[in-house]
Protein backbone atom coordinates (compact mmCIF):
# COMPACT_ATOMS: atom_id res chain seq x y z
CA UNK A 1 0.00 0.00 0.00
CA UNK A 2 1.29 3.65 -0.91
CA UNK A 3 0.33 5.18 2.70
CA UNK A 4 1.57 8.48 1.27
CA UNK A 5 -0.61 8.82 -1.43
CA UNK A 6 -3.81 7.55 1.24
CA UNK A 7 -2.70 10.94 3.55
CA UNK A 8 -2.68 12.72 0.61
CA UNK A 9 -5.93 11.51 -0.86
CA UNK A 10 -7.21 12.24 2.98
CA UNK A 11 -5.85 15.76 3.06
CA UNK A 12 -7.24 16.78 -0.30
CA UNK A 13 -10.60 16.13 0.76
CA UNK A 14 -10.69 17.77 3.71
CA UNK A 15 -13.77 20.62 3.49
CA UNK A 16 -12.94 24.47 3.73
CA UNK A 17 -14.14 24.30 7.29
CA UNK A 18 -11.43 22.00 8.12
CA UNK A 19 -13.95 19.24 7.97
CA UNK A 20 -14.52 15.76 5.92
CA UNK A 21 -17.63 14.06 4.64
CA UNK A 22 -17.78 10.26 4.31
CA UNK A 23 -17.58 10.47 0.55
CA UNK A 24 -15.67 13.48 -1.71
CA UNK A 25 -17.98 17.01 -1.68
CA UNK A 26 -19.99 15.44 1.10
CA UNK A 27 -20.96 18.24 4.38
CA UNK A 28 -18.78 17.36 7.19
CA UNK A 29 -19.52 14.51 9.73
CA UNK A 30 -18.60 13.61 13.05
CA UNK A 31 -17.12 10.17 12.16
CA UNK A 32 -14.74 10.71 9.30
CA UNK A 33 -14.00 13.73 10.76
CA UNK A 34 -12.56 12.65 13.55
CA UNK A 35 -10.94 9.27 11.82
CA UNK A 36 -8.83 11.63 9.81
CA UNK A 37 -7.64 13.48 13.02
CA UNK A 38 -6.86 9.04 14.33
CA UNK A 39 -5.14 8.62 11.00
CA UNK A 40 -2.91 12.21 11.85
CA UNK A 41 -4.84 14.89 9.82
CA UNK A 42 -5.29 18.52 11.56
CA UNK A 43 -7.80 18.55 13.95
CA UNK A 44 -10.60 21.00 12.77
CA UNK A 45 -11.45 22.34 16.32
CA UNK A 46 -13.41 25.04 15.67
CA UNK A 47 -15.54 23.01 13.76
CA UNK A 48 -15.77 20.40 15.89
CA UNK A 49 -16.95 22.46 18.63
CA UNK A 50 -19.63 24.33 16.83
CA UNK A 51 -21.32 21.11 15.80
CA UNK A 52 -23.74 17.98 17.29
CA UNK A 53 -21.75 15.27 17.01
CA UNK A 54 -24.31 12.88 17.82
CA UNK A 55 -23.29 9.39 18.46
CA UNK A 56 -19.21 10.38 17.21
CA UNK A 57 -19.04 12.20 20.50
CA UNK A 58 -18.42 8.63 22.18
CA UNK A 59 -15.18 8.50 20.03
CA UNK A 60 -14.20 12.21 20.69
CA UNK A 61 -11.48 11.40 23.73
CA UNK A 62 -10.16 8.61 21.79
CA UNK A 63 -9.56 10.17 18.01
CA UNK A 64 -8.49 13.23 19.33
CA UNK A 65 -5.60 11.60 22.07
CA UNK A 66 -2.80 12.51 20.18
CA UNK A 67 -4.40 15.88 19.63
CA UNK A 68 -3.28 18.99 21.52
CA UNK A 69 -5.46 21.87 22.88
CA UNK A 70 -8.70 20.23 22.62
CA UNK A 71 -9.43 19.50 26.60
CA UNK A 72 -12.92 21.63 26.74
CA UNK A 73 -13.80 18.93 23.73
CA UNK A 74 -12.74 15.16 26.17
CA UNK A 75 -14.38 17.27 29.38
CA UNK A 76 -17.33 17.27 26.99
CA UNK A 77 -17.26 13.54 25.52
CA UNK A 78 -16.61 12.64 29.28
CA UNK A 79 -19.48 13.92 30.82
CA UNK A 80 -21.95 12.96 28.32
CA UNK A 81 -20.00 9.25 28.02
CA UNK A 82 -21.04 8.90 31.88
CA UNK A 83 -23.64 10.41 32.05
CA UNK A 84 -25.27 8.74 29.11
CA UNK A 85 -27.19 4.99 29.07
CA UNK A 86 -29.37 3.26 26.72
CA UNK A 87 -32.79 2.22 27.83
CA UNK A 88 -34.00 -0.96 29.58
CA UNK A 89 -35.38 -3.37 27.17
CA UNK A 90 -38.45 -5.25 28.93
CA UNK A 91 -38.73 -8.28 26.56
CA UNK A 92 -37.49 -11.75 27.03
CA UNK A 93 -34.14 -11.68 25.32
CA UNK A 94 -31.32 -14.23 25.11
CA UNK A 95 -28.58 -11.83 26.89
CA UNK A 96 -29.16 -9.44 29.81
CA UNK A 97 -30.09 -6.11 28.83
CA UNK A 98 -30.24 -4.38 32.63
CA UNK A 99 -26.32 -4.16 31.94
CA UNK A 100 -26.19 -0.19 31.64
CA UNK A 101 -23.96 0.58 28.42
CA UNK A 102 -24.58 3.28 25.42
CA UNK A 103 -27.54 3.49 22.76
CA UNK A 104 -26.80 5.09 19.18
CA UNK A 105 -29.34 7.67 19.93
CA UNK A 106 -30.34 8.80 23.21
CA UNK A 107 -33.84 7.40 24.79
CA UNK A 108 -33.05 4.17 22.67
CA UNK A 109 -31.29 0.29 23.87
CA UNK A 110 -28.22 -0.20 24.17
CA UNK A 111 -26.34 -1.58 21.14
CA UNK A 112 -22.78 -3.03 21.03
CA UNK A 113 -20.53 -0.46 18.43
CA UNK A 114 -21.43 2.53 20.43
CA UNK A 115 -21.06 0.61 23.71
CA UNK A 116 -17.19 -0.02 22.53
CA UNK A 117 -16.67 3.35 21.82
CA UNK A 118 -18.03 4.85 24.99
CA UNK A 119 -15.51 1.89 26.57
CA UNK A 120 -12.51 2.77 24.59
CA UNK A 121 -12.83 5.98 25.29
CA UNK A 122 -13.44 5.48 28.63
CA UNK A 123 -9.69 3.03 28.91
CA UNK A 124 -8.16 6.22 27.03
CA UNK A 125 -9.01 8.65 29.43
CA UNK A 126 -7.39 6.38 32.39
CA UNK A 127 -10.96 5.26 33.65
CA UNK A 128 -10.32 1.57 33.66
CA UNK A 129 -11.77 0.94 36.69
CA UNK A 130 -15.08 3.25 36.62
CA UNK A 131 -18.20 1.35 37.06
CA UNK A 132 -19.33 2.21 33.63
CA UNK A 133 -16.06 1.52 32.31
CA UNK A 134 -16.26 -1.91 33.83
CA UNK A 135 -20.09 -2.52 33.48
CA UNK A 136 -19.79 -1.54 29.60
CA UNK A 137 -17.14 -4.33 29.42
CA UNK A 138 -19.05 -6.75 30.44
CA UNK A 139 -21.98 -5.79 28.44
CA UNK A 140 -19.49 -6.55 25.57
CA UNK A 141 -18.76 -9.70 27.14
CA UNK A 142 -22.32 -10.74 27.30
CA UNK A 143 -23.24 -10.00 23.68
CA UNK A 144 -20.50 -12.14 22.45
CA UNK A 145 -21.51 -14.33 19.32
CA UNK A 146 -21.28 -18.21 19.70
CA UNK A 147 -18.71 -17.79 16.54
CA UNK A 148 -16.27 -15.70 18.68
CA UNK A 149 -17.28 -12.39 17.10
CA UNK A 150 -19.90 -9.38 17.36
CA UNK A 151 -23.10 -8.35 15.31
CA UNK A 152 -25.07 -4.85 16.32
CA UNK A 153 -25.72 -6.45 19.43
CA UNK A 154 -28.60 -9.40 19.33
CA UNK A 155 -26.24 -12.80 19.81
CA UNK A 156 -29.75 -14.47 19.21
CA UNK A 157 -32.94 -13.63 18.28
CA UNK A 158 -36.49 -15.36 19.25
CA UNK A 159 -33.94 -18.52 19.95
CA UNK A 160 -32.16 -18.42 16.55
CA UNK A 161 -28.48 -18.20 17.21
CA UNK A 162 -26.72 -15.11 14.92
CA UNK A 163 -23.54 -14.99 13.23
CA UNK A 164 -21.39 -12.15 13.90
CA UNK A 165 -20.49 -9.17 11.64
CA UNK A 166 -16.38 -8.90 11.01
CA UNK A 167 -16.13 -5.22 11.45
CA UNK A 168 -17.98 -4.71 14.65
CA UNK A 169 -15.77 -7.55 15.75
CA UNK A 170 -13.02 -5.60 15.00
CA UNK A 171 -14.70 -2.08 16.99
CA UNK A 172 -15.11 -4.53 19.72
CA UNK A 173 -11.85 -5.96 20.14
CA UNK A 174 -9.97 -2.90 19.95
CA UNK A 175 -12.11 -1.60 22.91
CA UNK A 176 -11.59 -4.87 25.08
CA UNK A 177 -8.82 -5.54 26.93
CA UNK A 178 -6.47 -9.22 26.00
CA UNK A 179 -8.39 -11.89 27.42
CA UNK A 180 -10.07 -15.28 26.51
CA UNK A 181 -12.83 -13.42 24.83
CA UNK A 182 -10.74 -11.38 22.51
CA UNK A 183 -8.47 -14.51 21.82
CA UNK A 184 -11.73 -16.58 20.20
CA UNK A 185 -12.86 -12.88 18.42
CA UNK A 186 -9.13 -12.42 16.72
CA UNK A 187 -9.51 -16.32 15.72
CA UNK A 188 -12.88 -15.34 14.41
CA UNK A 189 -11.48 -12.64 11.80
CA UNK A 190 -8.57 -14.89 10.89
CA UNK A 191 -10.99 -17.72 9.50
CA UNK A 192 -13.07 -15.07 7.73
CA UNK A 193 -10.10 -13.36 5.89
CA UNK A 194 -11.90 -14.36 2.71
CA UNK A 195 -14.87 -12.00 3.46
CA UNK A 196 -13.09 -9.04 2.58
CA UNK A 197 -13.67 -5.05 2.86
CA UNK A 198 -11.93 -2.28 3.75
CA UNK A 199 -13.91 -2.03 6.72
CA UNK A 200 -12.92 -5.43 8.15
CA UNK A 201 -9.48 -5.72 6.83
CA UNK A 202 -8.51 -2.51 8.24
CA UNK A 203 -9.91 -3.23 11.87
CA UNK A 204 -8.83 -6.79 11.73
CA UNK A 205 -5.32 -6.04 11.20
CA UNK A 206 -5.59 -2.81 14.06
CA UNK A 207 -6.99 -5.59 16.77
CA UNK A 208 -4.79 -7.79 15.84
CA UNK A 209 -1.96 -5.07 16.26
CA UNK A 210 -3.28 -3.88 19.25
CA UNK A 211 -3.53 -7.54 21.14
CA UNK A 212 -0.05 -7.95 20.16
CA UNK A 213 -0.53 -10.72 17.15
CA UNK A 214 0.58 -10.72 13.76
CA UNK A 215 -1.63 -8.15 11.12
CA UNK A 216 0.04 -9.37 7.77
CA UNK A 217 -2.12 -11.29 6.28
CA UNK A 218 -4.69 -8.47 6.68
CA UNK A 219 -2.26 -5.99 5.64
CA UNK A 220 -1.20 -7.86 2.68
CA UNK A 221 -4.93 -8.44 1.52
CA UNK A 222 -5.68 -4.66 2.28
CA UNK A 223 -3.08 -3.09 -0.07
CA UNK A 224 -4.61 -4.77 -2.79
CA UNK A 225 -7.62 -2.61 -2.46
CA UNK A 226 -6.37 0.65 -2.41
CA UNK A 227 -7.50 2.81 -5.13
CA UNK A 228 -5.86 4.36 -7.77
CA UNK A 229 -6.54 7.83 -6.49
CA UNK A 230 -4.63 6.53 -3.28
CA UNK A 231 -8.61 6.20 -1.67
CA UNK A 232 -10.43 2.99 -0.60
CA UNK A 233 -13.25 2.88 -1.77
CA UNK A 234 -13.16 6.93 -2.24
CA UNK A 235 -15.11 7.12 1.50
CA UNK A 236 -13.05 9.17 3.90
CA UNK A 237 -13.71 6.49 6.57
CA UNK A 238 -12.16 3.93 5.73
CA UNK A 239 -9.23 5.30 3.48
CA UNK A 240 -8.53 6.89 7.19
CA UNK A 241 -8.92 3.22 8.65
CA UNK A 242 -6.47 1.83 6.24
CA UNK A 243 -3.94 4.27 6.79
CA UNK A 244 -3.72 3.73 10.97
CA UNK A 245 -3.71 -0.18 9.98
CA UNK A 246 -0.56 0.23 7.84
CA UNK A 247 0.30 2.96 10.17
CA UNK A 248 0.20 0.59 13.38
CA UNK A 249 1.46 -2.63 11.23
CA UNK A 250 4.91 -0.30 10.36
CA UNK A 251 5.10 1.10 13.82
CA UNK A 252 2.91 -0.34 16.15
CA UNK A 253 1.22 2.38 17.30
CA UNK A 254 -2.00 3.99 16.78
CA UNK A 255 -3.98 6.86 18.26
CA UNK A 256 -6.91 4.15 18.56
CA UNK A 257 -4.74 2.11 21.05
CA UNK A 258 -4.85 1.35 24.85
CA UNK A 259 -1.59 -0.22 25.69
CA UNK A 260 -0.07 -1.49 28.67
CA UNK A 261 -3.61 -0.80 30.76
CA UNK A 262 -5.51 -3.68 31.34
CA UNK A 263 -7.95 -2.95 34.61
CA UNK B 1 -71.78 15.47 -8.40
CA UNK B 2 -68.22 13.32 -8.41
CA UNK B 3 -68.72 9.72 -7.74
CA UNK B 4 -66.77 10.40 -4.09
CA UNK B 5 -69.44 13.04 -3.14
CA UNK B 6 -71.98 10.85 -3.91
CA UNK B 7 -70.95 7.91 -2.38
CA UNK B 8 -70.27 10.08 1.09
CA UNK B 9 -73.61 11.61 0.76
CA UNK B 10 -75.15 7.98 -0.16
CA UNK B 11 -72.95 6.34 3.10
CA UNK B 12 -74.75 9.43 5.20
CA UNK B 13 -77.61 8.45 4.59
CA UNK B 14 -77.45 4.93 5.41
CA UNK B 15 -76.26 5.87 8.42
CA UNK B 16 -78.85 8.37 9.15
CA UNK B 17 -81.63 5.86 8.44
CA UNK B 18 -80.33 2.61 9.33
CA UNK B 19 -79.69 4.19 12.53
CA UNK B 20 -76.61 2.77 15.24
CA UNK B 21 -77.32 -0.62 14.33
CA UNK B 22 -76.10 -0.42 10.53
CA UNK B 23 -73.42 1.92 11.24
CA UNK B 24 -70.60 -0.39 11.90
CA UNK B 25 -71.32 -2.25 8.22
CA UNK B 26 -71.97 0.84 6.44
CA UNK B 27 -68.56 2.48 8.05
CA UNK B 28 -66.37 -0.02 7.34
CA UNK B 29 -67.86 -0.87 3.28
CA UNK B 30 -67.43 3.11 3.24
CA UNK B 31 -63.49 2.96 3.95
CA UNK B 32 -63.14 0.63 1.37
CA UNK B 33 -65.23 2.45 -1.41
CA UNK B 34 -63.27 5.27 -0.45
CA UNK B 35 -59.82 4.11 -1.42
CA UNK B 36 -58.87 5.14 -5.04
CA UNK B 37 -58.57 2.29 -7.42
CA UNK B 38 -54.96 0.82 -8.23
CA UNK B 39 -53.46 -1.26 -10.44
CA UNK B 40 -50.55 -3.67 -9.02
CA UNK B 41 -48.98 -6.15 -12.23
CA UNK B 42 -48.11 -9.36 -11.25
CA UNK B 43 -45.45 -11.78 -13.28
CA UNK B 44 -44.72 -14.88 -13.59
CA UNK B 45 -40.50 -15.39 -13.27
CA UNK B 46 -39.81 -19.15 -12.49
CA UNK B 47 -35.89 -18.05 -12.25
CA UNK B 48 -33.10 -15.44 -11.84
CA UNK B 49 -32.22 -16.47 -15.41
CA UNK B 50 -35.91 -15.44 -17.19
CA UNK B 51 -35.45 -12.52 -19.29
CA UNK B 52 -36.43 -10.06 -15.92
CA UNK B 53 -35.60 -7.19 -18.11
CA UNK B 54 -38.58 -7.74 -20.51
CA UNK B 55 -40.72 -8.57 -17.64
CA UNK B 56 -39.95 -5.29 -15.89
CA UNK B 57 -40.36 -3.00 -19.29
CA UNK B 58 -44.13 -4.89 -19.99
CA UNK B 59 -44.89 -3.97 -16.03
CA UNK B 60 -43.51 0.02 -16.41
CA UNK B 61 -45.63 0.03 -19.51
CA UNK B 62 -48.85 0.05 -17.25
CA UNK B 63 -48.04 3.37 -15.59
CA UNK B 64 -47.20 5.89 -18.31
CA UNK B 65 -46.83 8.65 -15.82
CA UNK B 66 -43.69 6.85 -13.91
CA UNK B 67 -42.25 6.01 -17.40
CA UNK B 68 -42.56 10.22 -17.83
CA UNK B 69 -40.98 10.71 -14.33
CA UNK B 70 -38.05 8.51 -14.97
CA UNK B 71 -37.50 9.86 -18.79
CA UNK B 72 -34.34 12.46 -18.44
CA UNK B 73 -34.51 11.78 -14.59
CA UNK B 74 -32.13 9.75 -11.59
CA UNK B 75 -33.82 7.03 -10.50
CA UNK B 76 -33.03 5.48 -7.44
CA UNK B 77 -33.30 1.98 -7.25
CA UNK B 78 -33.43 0.98 -3.66
CA UNK B 79 -33.02 -2.92 -2.77
CA UNK B 80 -33.07 -4.34 0.21
CA UNK B 81 -30.17 -5.54 1.80
CA UNK B 82 -29.76 -6.49 5.21
CA UNK B 83 -26.92 -9.19 5.49
CA UNK B 84 -25.05 -11.71 2.99
CA UNK B 85 -26.37 -15.37 3.94
CA UNK B 86 -24.94 -17.99 1.52
CA UNK B 87 -27.86 -20.53 2.67
CA UNK B 88 -30.74 -17.94 2.51
CA UNK B 89 -32.20 -15.31 0.42
CA UNK B 90 -31.75 -12.21 2.72
CA UNK B 91 -31.57 -9.84 0.09
CA UNK B 92 -33.29 -8.74 -3.09
CA UNK B 93 -31.56 -10.48 -5.90
CA UNK B 94 -28.57 -9.04 -7.96
CA UNK B 95 -30.38 -10.53 -11.20
CA UNK B 96 -33.50 -8.33 -10.33
CA UNK B 97 -31.23 -5.27 -9.59
CA UNK B 98 -29.81 -5.38 -13.00
CA UNK B 99 -32.86 -6.30 -15.06
CA UNK B 100 -34.47 -3.20 -12.53
CA UNK B 101 -31.34 -1.38 -14.19
CA UNK B 102 -31.51 -2.26 -18.04
CA UNK B 103 -35.42 -1.39 -17.66
CA UNK B 104 -35.41 2.02 -16.41
CA UNK B 105 -32.36 2.69 -19.06
CA UNK B 106 -34.32 1.23 -21.65
CA UNK B 107 -37.19 3.69 -20.66
CA UNK B 108 -35.10 6.86 -20.84
CA UNK B 109 -33.68 7.82 -17.41
CA UNK B 110 -30.91 9.66 -17.55
CA UNK B 111 -29.28 8.14 -14.46
CA UNK B 112 -29.75 5.25 -12.71
CA UNK B 113 -28.11 4.78 -8.92
CA UNK B 114 -28.26 1.90 -6.83
CA UNK B 115 -28.50 3.26 -2.94
CA UNK B 116 -29.19 1.68 0.43
CA UNK B 117 -28.53 2.20 3.88
CA UNK B 118 -28.88 -1.55 5.80
CA UNK B 119 -30.14 -1.39 9.25
CA UNK B 120 -27.82 -4.09 11.02
CA UNK B 121 -24.56 -3.87 8.81
CA UNK B 122 -22.33 -0.87 8.70
CA UNK B 123 -20.26 -2.53 6.73
CA UNK B 124 -21.95 -1.96 2.92
CA UNK B 125 -18.53 -2.45 1.05
CA UNK B 126 -18.71 -6.58 1.99
CA UNK B 127 -22.61 -6.73 1.76
CA UNK B 128 -22.33 -5.27 -1.87
CA UNK B 129 -19.50 -7.49 -3.57
CA UNK B 130 -20.50 -10.38 -1.34
CA UNK B 131 -24.53 -10.75 -2.48
CA UNK B 132 -22.61 -10.11 -6.02
CA UNK B 133 -24.39 -6.62 -6.26
CA UNK B 134 -20.72 -5.49 -6.66
CA UNK B 135 -20.15 -7.27 -9.84
CA UNK B 136 -23.16 -6.20 -11.30
CA UNK B 137 -22.98 -2.10 -10.56
CA UNK B 138 -19.36 -1.95 -11.97
CA UNK B 139 -20.38 -3.71 -14.94
CA UNK B 140 -23.00 -1.53 -15.96
CA UNK B 141 -20.97 1.22 -14.48
CA UNK B 142 -23.92 2.23 -11.93
CA UNK B 143 -23.02 3.82 -8.41
CA UNK B 144 -23.75 2.50 -5.16
CA UNK B 145 -24.99 5.22 -2.96
CA UNK B 146 -24.70 4.13 0.81
CA UNK B 147 -27.95 5.91 2.67
CA UNK B 148 -26.23 5.44 6.28
CA UNK B 149 -23.99 8.23 5.23
CA UNK B 150 -25.28 10.26 2.87
CA UNK B 151 -25.13 14.18 2.95
CA UNK B 152 -28.72 14.97 5.26
CA UNK B 153 -31.36 17.77 5.69
CA UNK B 154 -34.37 17.37 7.92
CA UNK B 155 -37.92 15.94 5.78
CA UNK B 156 -40.75 16.78 6.98
CA UNK B 157 -43.38 14.23 8.35
CA UNK B 158 -46.85 15.42 7.10
CA UNK B 159 -48.92 12.86 8.89
CA UNK B 160 -46.64 12.29 11.80
CA UNK B 161 -47.57 8.62 12.93
CA UNK B 162 -44.41 8.68 14.50
CA UNK B 163 -44.68 12.01 16.66
CA UNK B 164 -41.26 12.42 15.28
CA UNK B 165 -42.62 15.63 13.32
CA UNK B 166 -39.49 15.70 10.61
CA UNK B 167 -36.56 12.79 10.57
CA UNK B 168 -33.13 13.84 8.66
CA UNK B 169 -33.00 12.12 5.49
CA UNK B 170 -30.53 11.40 2.89
CA UNK B 171 -30.27 13.70 -0.32
CA UNK B 172 -30.16 10.91 -2.81
CA UNK B 173 -33.94 10.11 -1.63
CA UNK B 174 -35.05 13.31 -1.22
CA UNK B 175 -33.98 14.44 -5.07
CA UNK B 176 -34.87 11.88 -6.81
CA UNK B 177 -36.44 12.41 -9.86
CA UNK B 178 -37.96 8.48 -9.14
CA UNK B 179 -37.36 6.84 -5.96
CA UNK B 180 -38.14 3.01 -6.46
CA UNK B 181 -38.24 0.53 -3.83
CA UNK B 182 -37.30 -2.72 -4.54
CA UNK B 183 -37.92 -5.10 -1.98
CA UNK B 184 -37.51 -9.03 -1.22
CA UNK B 185 -40.93 -11.52 -1.23
CA UNK B 186 -40.04 -11.94 2.58
CA UNK B 187 -41.99 -12.57 5.88
CA UNK B 188 -41.14 -10.64 9.03
CA UNK B 189 -40.78 -11.79 12.59
CA UNK B 190 -41.74 -8.07 13.87
CA UNK B 191 -43.87 -6.51 11.16
CA UNK B 192 -45.74 -9.56 10.18
CA UNK B 193 -44.15 -8.77 5.99
CA UNK B 194 -41.18 -6.79 4.74
CA UNK B 195 -42.35 -5.52 1.03
CA UNK B 196 -41.35 -2.49 -0.70
CA UNK B 197 -42.99 -0.11 2.45
CA UNK B 198 -40.87 -1.78 4.80
CA UNK B 199 -37.92 -1.45 2.75
CA UNK B 200 -38.15 2.21 3.58
CA UNK B 201 -35.97 2.02 6.91
CA UNK B 202 -33.22 1.67 4.75
CA UNK B 203 -33.38 5.22 3.83
CA UNK B 204 -33.01 6.21 7.69
CA UNK B 205 -29.03 7.60 7.51
CA UNK B 206 -27.20 5.32 10.61
CA UNK B 207 -24.73 8.28 11.00
CA UNK B 208 -27.75 9.91 12.68
CA UNK B 209 -29.80 7.28 14.12
CA UNK B 210 -27.17 4.64 14.45
CA UNK B 211 -27.97 0.86 13.22
CA UNK B 212 -30.47 -0.73 13.67
CA UNK B 213 -31.88 2.76 13.89
CA UNK B 214 -33.13 2.34 16.68
CA UNK B 215 -35.34 5.44 17.25
CA UNK B 216 -38.20 4.21 14.75
CA UNK B 217 -38.18 1.04 16.73
CA UNK B 218 -39.09 3.14 20.03
CA UNK B 219 -41.76 5.07 17.60
CA UNK B 220 -43.23 1.29 16.59
CA UNK B 221 -42.17 0.10 13.66
CA UNK B 222 -45.91 0.10 12.03
CA UNK B 223 -46.12 3.99 12.47
CA UNK B 224 -42.29 4.22 11.68
CA UNK B 225 -43.16 2.39 8.09
CA UNK B 226 -45.98 4.76 7.17
CA UNK B 227 -44.44 7.64 8.24
CA UNK B 228 -41.18 6.71 5.57
CA UNK B 229 -44.11 6.20 3.30
CA UNK B 230 -46.08 8.96 3.36
CA UNK B 231 -43.04 11.27 3.23
CA UNK B 232 -41.17 9.84 0.78
CA UNK B 233 -43.58 8.95 -1.52
CA UNK B 234 -42.00 6.69 -3.66
CA UNK B 235 -42.96 6.60 -7.17
CA UNK B 236 -42.55 3.34 -7.72
CA UNK B 237 -42.56 -0.92 -5.98
CA UNK B 238 -40.56 -3.50 -7.35
CA UNK B 239 -41.14 -7.28 -5.39
CA UNK B 240 -38.29 -9.74 -5.97
CA UNK B 241 -40.29 -13.15 -5.06
CA UNK B 242 -38.76 -15.42 -7.49
CA UNK B 243 -37.33 -17.06 -4.02
CA UNK B 244 -38.85 -15.33 -1.40
CA UNK B 245 -38.02 -16.20 2.59
CA UNK B 246 -40.93 -17.73 4.87
CA UNK B 247 -40.84 -18.37 8.52
CA UNK B 248 -38.32 -16.30 10.71
CA UNK B 249 -37.77 -13.44 7.99
CA UNK B 250 -36.14 -11.13 7.46
CA UNK B 251 -32.82 -12.80 7.91
CA UNK B 252 -33.37 -16.60 9.47
CA UNK B 253 -36.33 -17.78 7.47
CA UNK B 254 -36.06 -20.52 4.92
CA UNK B 255 -36.39 -20.19 0.89
CA UNK B 256 -39.63 -20.34 -0.91
CA UNK B 257 -38.97 -20.37 -4.62
CA UNK B 258 -42.51 -18.67 -5.32
CA UNK B 259 -41.71 -17.74 -9.28
CA UNK B 260 -42.75 -14.18 -9.44
CA UNK B 261 -42.70 -10.64 -9.37
CA UNK B 262 -45.01 -7.79 -8.52
CA UNK B 263 -44.80 -4.45 -9.21
CA UNK B 264 -47.08 -1.34 -8.98
CA UNK B 265 -46.97 2.66 -8.56
CA UNK B 266 -48.42 2.87 -5.15
CA UNK B 267 -46.63 0.94 -2.57
CA UNK B 268 -50.08 -0.36 0.26
CA UNK B 269 -51.64 -1.53 -2.89
CA UNK B 270 -48.72 -3.46 -4.26
CA UNK B 271 -47.89 -4.89 -1.04
CA UNK B 272 -51.21 -5.61 0.30
CA UNK B 273 -51.49 -7.88 -2.93
CA UNK B 274 -47.98 -9.59 -2.02
CA UNK B 275 -49.54 -10.27 1.04
CA UNK B 276 -52.67 -11.82 -0.24
CA UNK B 277 -50.81 -14.18 -2.73
CA UNK B 278 -48.16 -15.38 0.69
CA UNK B 279 -51.84 -16.13 1.75
CA UNK B 280 -52.13 -13.70 4.57
CA UNK B 281 -54.88 -10.87 5.40
CA UNK B 282 -53.24 -7.62 4.38
CA UNK B 283 -56.17 -5.75 6.65
CA UNK B 284 -54.83 -7.60 9.84
CA UNK B 285 -51.95 -5.99 9.01
CA UNK B 286 -50.88 -2.46 11.31
CA UNK B 287 -49.41 -0.62 8.59
CA UNK B 288 -51.04 -1.65 5.52
CA UNK B 289 -55.24 -1.39 7.77
CA UNK B 290 -53.79 2.35 8.66
CA UNK B 291 -52.80 3.57 5.46
CA UNK B 292 -56.06 3.98 4.39
CA UNK B 293 -56.02 6.44 6.62
CA UNK B 294 -54.04 8.97 4.82
CA UNK B 295 -55.28 7.84 1.09
CA UNK B 296 -53.62 4.66 0.42
CA UNK B 297 -55.45 1.49 -0.83
CA UNK B 298 -55.38 -1.98 0.17
CA UNK B 299 -59.17 -3.75 -0.64
CA UNK B 300 -58.49 -6.12 -3.08
CA UNK B 301 -62.02 -5.15 -4.53
CA UNK B 302 -60.08 -1.61 -5.34
CA UNK B 303 -57.19 -3.46 -6.92
CA UNK B 304 -57.01 -4.09 -10.88
CA UNK B 305 -54.13 -6.73 -11.15
CA UNK B 306 -52.93 -7.39 -14.28
CA UNK B 307 -50.31 -9.66 -15.74
CA UNK B 308 -50.39 -12.60 -15.56
CA UNK B 309 -52.43 -14.70 -13.62
CA UNK B 310 -51.00 -15.82 -10.00
CA UNK B 311 -52.13 -18.12 -7.36
CA UNK B 312 -51.54 -17.59 -4.15
CA UNK B 313 -49.63 -19.62 -1.60
CA UNK B 314 -49.17 -20.42 1.59
CA UNK B 315 -46.16 -18.63 4.01
CA UNK B 316 -45.42 -20.32 6.77
CA UNK B 317 -44.79 -17.22 9.69
CA UNK B 318 -43.65 -17.68 13.31
CA UNK B 319 -46.55 -18.35 15.94
CA UNK B 320 -47.00 -14.35 16.80
CA UNK B 321 -48.44 -13.46 13.80
CA UNK B 322 -50.59 -16.67 13.41
CA UNK B 323 -53.32 -14.33 13.01
CA UNK B 324 -52.60 -12.54 10.17
CA UNK B 325 -53.23 -16.18 8.34
CA UNK B 326 -56.03 -16.10 6.00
Amino acid sequence: MDLDSARLWLAEQKNEDGSWGYVSGNAGAGEPTLLAVASGQDAPLDWLRAVDLGWSNLTVPTCLSATERCDDLVDSARALIVSRRGEVVQAALDFDPTIPAWPWFEGTSPWVEPTAYAVLSLRHMGMHNHQRCLDGIRMLLDRQCDDGGWNYGNPAILGARLESDLATTGRVVLALPTSDATARALVRLRDTLDWQSTEHLSLAALAHVAHDEDPSLFLSALASRQQVDGSFTGRVDRTALAVMAFAAGESGQCALFVRGSTP
Amino acid sequence: MSEMSRRKLLTGALVGAGGIAAAPWVWKKMQVLDQPMQRVSAFRAESYDADLTDILIRGLAEYPHVIAKARGGRVVLKPNLVEYSDERPVNTNSAVMSAAIAAFRAVGAREVVVAEGPGHRRDTEILVENTGLRRILDGLEVPFIDLNVDDVRAMTLPANFTGFGQLMMGRTVLDADLFVSVAKLKTHHWAGATLTMKNLFGTVPGSVYGWPKNPLHYKGIDRSILDLWHAIQPGFGIIDGIVGMEGDGPIMGSAKASGVMFMGDHLPALDATAVRFMSLVPERMQYLKASTQVGATIAASRIQVVGDRIDAQVFDVVDRFNFLRA
